[in-house]
């Protein structure tokens, strides 16, 4: 009867938890059609990856077709790649939990922590709930490893990958939610078992960039078991599958003995992992005291234009509550993780050669693409979350509404405008003159563009919400990169005849083209905002 | 008389739909320049859906809304000079300062430095909160925070005060301090038009009052016109004519 009970209670909440994520799909007709289409990419990603890691292997067969060793070697490269990503991911999944690996809200605060709930019965349905987002996010990577076992099934295993992987998500929330509770228990012991945490995670990483002695795969770590086991046949599979287990199992011991505890009253109304979860209500306040020169030197400057009286507030807006900090740190990282990436693709001969033929500007520019459209996210969603509900302040005043959007896109430009700066100041060790023009003109149009397409969408169809990066926000801010690396093809396929073709030409009818793109999606997102309107 | 007219808020057939639920069917009623008027209803009644459409933040589907004597559809900017407006849970920068958000709103309402200054003194002494105006809003109560947007609404001196459930979550010192604010500010020219739950207020504060119930008007007049159009004995509350209106409706329909 408990266990009917427990099960019920929790299987509710976590329903529940999932339809308040889901609902604002029920908004608009096409939202759900687009946040599927979205999912679809995602697959197509996937399966891009796959494809991509399918053909490398069989060039490498290809060069020695009798020498199953390479093909071997290739095959424990491919490993360590996935080891680095995996481990990343169980590792944030660890720190980001310590704040947030329980999502309260308002509502549960005032009415399910006072419903009779037991604390695990709420801790279970938080774990299920953060399972199936997590497995949304998961998409790609299901989808990769299904391509490389329908491709190669003597190599990748796909029924006992999917099962691994769910069992690695699972142990990835169930320590979280351990380390939360622990946290606010033993804080000293917390932060020094965070710390060998981090290294243990940060091994493969640290193995791949320094050649350590131990290879990564003697480190028994869940990331490292799971690709382990999509990669091995038994008996080590089986061994494998065993310890992936036991960990979950120990997880889940320790985790049902400290949720006897009830630790309702540690929760606060968080939202899921922005800034390590806190919400601007309490992040602003907390930062501010820490660190008072945000307040003292970032002030208001209500002495000169209304532009200037907006830019002012906005950038108080952004350096108080954490994002501008949080975008020039995701800004420095982006471009470390270019610059490494294309030193990984194409060799520490780059430097001395400069990008030669067109496929390595091309690579060069898709990779640094996915980082400089993401890169103003957190400051439209901070946006979204704090802005959109103020604005009654403005439209029931007379005040001109240019010049707050003026304003706004403005600062959000220039952050953005940071990671593609860097980049042109990385490429333009190894690109031809011309090149690198063309180079420049679609990073800082990119960069122009993405956040102006994204606001664009964020007024016409986005909504007051107190929840941050809920499925919406996802759809706007995919949509508008799908967008922003649609209007940019021209830029890529002029790469192509650049060679063939007067290069002054193509940089002028580019250039031309980048301007007049800059401009047609200001004036569409200025049209946008004419239909903002708040609840 | 006010050089616009008698009426400085004139709302004919208004309409507006949800969703297909309509929040307000035909409503009719008009604020005298110089006086306070209640906008009174039970919840749902389209009271907070009426005064968004007035200060220009949702469109209405249907009917006229005049302000100042202009019909605010052909110019929909110009009247909002002159308007302050309290939505009834304002959001508010958190991250600003009470004086940064204050200075702010002023000066988006193009109010000077040096009366803005003044202003914003006078406001904070009034308020009681002249030691907290370096504090962050995040920092302050809901209360605080009710008292900060109340001051923003009225930092520009509008002509017409547009105030949607002011009282929420302030203590009765600070609700009678609000209450003289707005009589006095009444007495030197000024209009308002108040929604509240809080009947006994409403009475006390209220020169006319509108009771309006799903979207529609119930009455409108002095609290001696809804005496008599409710039936009610002499000396009955505004509480027992709003029940007994709203009744009365019911049976109508019924």
């Amino acid at each position: 009867m408990l266990k009917v009970t427990l099960r019920s209670k929790s299987i509710q909440l976590f329903l529940f938890r999932l339809i308040e994520y889901f609902s604002s799909l029920r908004r608009t007709k096409y939202a759900a059609f687009i946040f599927f289409s979205l999912m679809f990419s995602s697959f197509v990603i996937g399966i891009g990856l796959g494809g991509l890691t399918w053909e490398s292997l069989l060039s490498i067969k290809a060069s020695s077709p009798t020498n199953n060793i390479v093909i071997i070697k290739a095959v424990n490269c491919l490993k360590e790649y996935l080891y680095v990503v995996l481990s990343g991911i169980f590792l944030s999944i660890l720190i980001i939990s310590i704040r947030t690996a329980f999502t309260a809200t308002r509502t549960d605060i005032d009415y399910i922590f006072t419903s009779g709930i037991s604390f695990r019965q709420y801790a279970l349905a938080e774990a299920l709930y953060q399972l199936i987002i997590l497995n949304i996010f998961f998409t790609p990577f299901y989808t990769y490893i299904l391509i490389l076992h329908l491709l190669s099934p003597e190599l990748f295993n796909i029924i006992h990958s999917i099962i691994a992987t769910e069992l690695f998500l699972f142990t990835g929330i169930i320590y979280g939610q351990v380390l939360f509770l622990a946290y606010r228990k033993y804080k000293k012991i917390c932060i020094l078992s965070c710390i060998l945490i981090i290294i243990l995670f940060l091994y493969p990483i640290i193995h791949l960039v320094f050649s350590t002695p131990i290879p990564p795969s003697k480190i028994l770590l869940p990331s490292i078991l799971l690709v382990d086991i999509a990669t091995s046949t038994p008996p080590h599979l089986y061994f494998y599958a065993y310890l992936l287990t036991s960990y979950m199992l120990v997880g889940l011991i320790i985790w049902y003995l400290i949720t006897e505890k009830d630790f309702f009253g540690e929760l606060e109304p968080i939202t899921i992992g922005v800034f390590a979860g806190l919400s601007e209500r309490r992040l602003v306040p907390i930062l501010s005291r820490k660190y008072k020169f945000l307040v003292k030197y970032v002030k208001l400057d209500s002495s000169h234009s209304l532009f200037r009286l907006h830019f002012s507030k906005e950038l108080a807006r952004i350096v108080r509550d954490g994002s501008l900090f949080v975008t020039l740190l995701l800004s420095i990282i982006y471009a470390l993780l270019i610059y490494y990436i294309l030193l990984k693709i194409f060799g520490v001969s780059i430097i001395r050669e400069g990008l030669t033929d067109p496929i390595k500007y091309i690579t060069a520019i898709l990779i640094s693409y996915t980082f400089v459209i993401f890169s103003p996210s957190v400051i439209i969603e901070r946006w979204r979350l704090s802005e959109r509900r103020s604005l009654w302040i403005l439209l029931s005043s007379a005040t001109d509404l240019n010049s707050y959007l003026n304003a706004v896109t403005t600062l959000t430009i220039l952050i953005s405008l940071i990671l593609p700066f860097t980049l042109i100041a990385v490429f333009s060790i190894f690109s031809p003159t011309y090149v690198l023009l063309i180079l420049s003109m679609s990073l800082i149009t990119l960069g122009i563009i993405s956040p102006e397409i994204a606001y664009g969408l964020e007024f016409k169809y986005g909504k007051e919400t107190y929840n941050t990066f809920s499925a919406d926000y996802w759809l706007i801010v995919f949509s508008s990169a799908f967008i922003s690396a649609l209007l940019i093809l021209p830029n890529i396929i002029s790469l192509y005849f650049i060679e063939n073709m007067d290069p002054i030409i193509v940089c002028s009818a580019t250039i031309l083209y980048d301007i007049i793109l800059i401009y047609l999606a200001y004036l569409w997102m200025k049209k946008q905002f004419k239909y903002i309107r708040i609840s | 008389m006010d050089i616009y007219g008698n009426w400085v808020i004139e709302v004919k057939n208004l309409h507006k739909q949800y969703n297909g639920i309509r929040a307000v069917s035909g409503l009719n009623f008009k604020v005298r320049y110089g006086e306070i008027h209640g906008l009174l209803g039970p919840n749902g009644a389209g009271k907070t859906t009426t005064l968004k459409i007035i200060v220009g933040l949702i469109k209405k589907d249907g009917g006229e809304v005049k302000v100042f004597g202009k019909d605010i559809d052909k110019d929909p900017y110009s009247y909002k000079k002159h308007i302050g407006y309290l939505p009834e849970y304002p959001e508010l920068p958190l991250y600003l300062t009470v004086e940064e958000f204050i200075r702010y709103v002023g000066k988006i309402r193009d109010v000077p430095d040096d009366v803005l200054n003044k202003r914003i003194n006078d406001f904070l002494e009034i308020f009681e909160i002249s030691n907290r105006r370096d504090e962050l809003i995040a920092n302050l109560s809901q209360g605080m925070k009710q008292k900060v947007a109340i001051i923003a609404s009225l930092i520009h001196r509008p002509r017409l005060v547009i105030l949607d459930e002011p009282f929420i979550g302030i203590d009765p010192m600070g609700q009678k301090i609000i209450k003289d604010l707005l009589v006095s500010w009444v007495e030197s020219g000024s209009s308002i038009l108040v929604s509240t739950h809080a009947l006994d207020t409403a009475e006390r504060l209220c020169d006319t009052v509108t009771i309006i119930n799903n979207g529609v008007n119930i009455a409108t007049g002095t609290l001696e016109e809804l005496r008599s159009k409710a039936k009610a004995k002499k000396g009955s509350t505004l509480e027992e004519i709003f029940i007994k209106l709203l009744e009365k409706k019911k049976a109508k329909e019924f």
